[in-house]
């Protein structure tokens, strides 16, 4: 698979991301396991920014570009995003999402439930990054 | 379609809220911020609609809660074993 960002530039436009998102960068802060599925998260977004379809914007808002679609901008999230996330109920962990995902975007739901596998598991990973709860 | 994992764990989350008188680190952005939203629309009366109000917002009004927070939240420190006998009463003075 070719590349469009090397892996350098990617790791950077990820920390600028996550920089303006409020996410820590201190790894030394967490557990073990929690450390392993932060390095998995994170390489997989990083992937995807070299891949193409993930670029981070001036205001470092990840901007997603769906296979054939209309890009998709991530605003960060606000009160209406965390009450999004209990729309369903506990236990309809993706629909919460979607719901969080559609409000953080501005998009419809139907546009992820449109999308391909890869697609929709690049935008649920970005809501993860956000806003996954255990 | 959706990755299947053991945990649900994202992102680590830069901000603390108040645990027991002390910062204290959640697993989750959305259990951090949803309490942080939840404690600053019970202590602000004149607060902004909830549903407009970005993170940093909902920390900027939060961060003026918690020192607060960590005064009334802090533990009362364990009784003694041993508390200290009162003097007896002294009558007919």
């Amino acid at each position: 698979m070719t590349q469009k960002v090397v892996e350098e530039v990617a790791l950077t436009e990820f920390a600028r991301m996550c920089a303006a998102n409020r996410i820590e960068q201190d790894e030394s802060k967490l557990d073990a396991k929690e450390l392993e599925e932060w390095q998995d998260l994170r390489g997989k977004i990083v992937a995807d920014i070299c891949r193409g379809p993930l670029v981070i914007d001036a205001e470092g808002r990840p901007v997603y570009t769906p296979a054939g679609g209309k890009a998709i901008t991530f605003n960060p999230a606000t009160g209406a995003t965390l009450m999004a996330l209990e729309t369903h109920g506990k236990g309809k962990d993706v629909s919460n999402m979607v719901a969080a995902m559609a409000d953080m975007t501005g998009a419809n739901k139907g546009d992820f439930a449109r999308m391909g596998a890869r697609d929709f598991q690049a935008c649920g990973r970005l809501a993860r990054l956000f806003l996954a709860d255990q | 379609m959706w990755e299947a994992r053991p945990s649900f764990f994202g992102g680590p989350v830069a901000d603390r809220i108040v645990r027991n008188g002390a910062d204290a680190r959640l697993p989750s952005a959305q259990a951090t911020y949803r309490e942080m939203l939840l404690q600053i629309a019970r202590d602000y009366a004149g607060l902004p609609d909830a549903r407009s109000l970005t993170i940093g917002e909902i920390v900027f009004f939060y961060e003026g809660l918690r020192p607060e927070l960590k005064k009334y939240t802090r533990g009362k420190p364990d009784p003694s074993p041993n508390p200290p006998r009162s003097k007896p009463r002294k009558h007919g003075r």
